[in-house]
């Protein structure tokens, strides 16, 4: 729809009369009413947001945040009053509520200049002895569990056919021992 | 530049879809709520009700001066009554998108609480010598529990009938509603134990809304943003 066709849209008060007869039909649940609603008045609204609103990436998640918002508030609308005025009330307060949101998640961002490292791996560790030896002095079950998962490269379902168990408790032996290999491998990051 | 607003365009189509279908999935009949004149007739009423019990369980008056025979305290009482049913209908009215109060209506209410707030200010300085702020709560915490537990009626009833509304605003709702619930759990105290010491009446009555303020800005906030959730 063009810019022009919807201005003529939103002056017509016969339009904006149909809409009211239309979210009466969505409080009784009427779906098809409810797509007719959002496919008229959506580019209204976006178009309302677009405006006042100049990051384009902002305005989408707005105008999905004022449809949802209009969703939870549609039961407070009486048809006997004008529409104009309770729907800009909706779209306006869910912009600001957005708004607010946006720039508090704003200030607790902070732009890092230089990337620091977050582990200093140690060049000459020697990955697979230590690996090894520490796979060796794990638990039998958990070690099990792992050299099927991780070095034969088995499904969980598989592994845990041949172990006979049921897939949570190879999960479980499997993640018992990720944390112990973690703990013994600690020192050697 | 034409591919990038066509691109766009379809975005924007993407997400309104998206949308749309969720919103139609999880759509079920909604009953359209009360005209304000419902709610608030319901709040006054059921408010009543209310009250009318807590004050049966709590006894009869034991002041001994009568209210009817000071002036002072019979208009005063009037004015927070007005004042409670003025403040009610703005919050029930706050609590309704696109639901504007008239100018008269703003002008009245704001006259009417700042004529509540004034009155023992006004009447206080002849009591002030002899009367101290603190002792009064100090010597009569039953009161200061009366007024606070009468106010506690019409504050959930009120809170009750807005949280099925949506308010767009819900700090200032809060503060409405409790405004609205402590003037007339003040009124009716002062029907039923009449005070005609004004100190004592911004002692009691000062402090209990200052807590009730309290409890606005710190339940009234998440209980009427629920909504939004």
């Amino acid at each position: 729809m063009d810019d022009h066709n919807q201005k003529h849209r939103i002056q017509n008060p016969l339009q904006w009369q149909s809409w009211s007869k239309l979210i009466a039909q969505i409080q009784a649940g009427n779906h098809d009413a409810y797509a007719q609603f959002l496919n008229e008045v959506g580019p209204i609204i976006y178009q309302y947001i677009r405006k006042r609103i100049f990051d384009s990436q902002q305005v989408g998640d707005i105008y999905q945040e004022t449809l949802l918002k209009f969703h939870k508030a549609y039961h407070t609308y009486n048809p006997q009053q004008p529409l104009g005025p309770w729907l800009f009330a909706v779209v306006r307060n869910s912009m600001w509520d957005s708004l607010r949101k946006y720039k508090k998640q704003k200030e607790r961002e902070f732009v890092l200049e230089i990337i620091p490292d977050t582990i200093s791996v140690n060049k000459s560790f020697g990955w697979k002895e230590d690996l090894y030896e520490a796979l060796c002095t794990l638990p039998k079950l958990n070690r099990e569990a792992i050299e099927l998962l991780k070095l034969e490269g088995l499904s969980l379902e598989e592994a845990a056919k041949i172990l006979k168990i049921s897939v949570a408790a190879l999960k479980s032996r499997a993640h018992c021992g990720y944390i112990l290999l973690r703990k013994m491998l600690k020192d050697r990051l | 530049m034409k591919s990038n607003k066509k691109f766009h365009r379809v975005t924007v189509n993407e997400v309104h879809q998206k949308v749309m279908s969720q919103l139609i999935k999880t759509h079920h009949p909604k009953k359209s709520i009360a005209s304000i004149w419902v709610q608030w007739l319901s709040w006054i009423a059921l408010s009543i009700a209310g009250m009318s019990i807590a004050v049966w369980v709590m006894g009869k008056s034991t002041c001994q001066m009568s209210m009817m025979s000071n002036q002072q305290a019979h208009d005063f009482l009037i004015i927070s009554i007005l004042g409670a049913a003025l403040a009610g209908w703005k919050a029930i009215a706050s609590s309704i998108p696109g639901r504007i109060t008239k100018n008269i209506f703003k002008i009245i209410l704001t006259v009417t609480l700042i004529l509540v707030v004034v009155f023992p200010i006004y009447d206080a300085h002849f009591y002030w010598n002899y009367m101290n702020l603190f002792t009064c709560v100090i010597k009569q915490p039953r009161c200061f529990g009366c007024v606070l537990a009468l106010s506690a009626i019409p504050w959930i009833v009120l809170g009750f009938l807005i949280s099925k509304n949506a308010p767009l605003q819900p700090m200032w709702t809060g503060i409405w509603v409790s405004m609205a619930a402590f003037l007339m759990g003040m009124g009716i105290s002062q029907l039923l134990y009449p005070i005609c010491e004004s100190c004592y009446v911004m002692a009691i009555y000062g402090l209990s809304f200052l807590i009730m303020i309290l409890i606005a800005l710190l339940i009234g906030t998440w209980w009427f943003s629920k909504w939004k959730k």
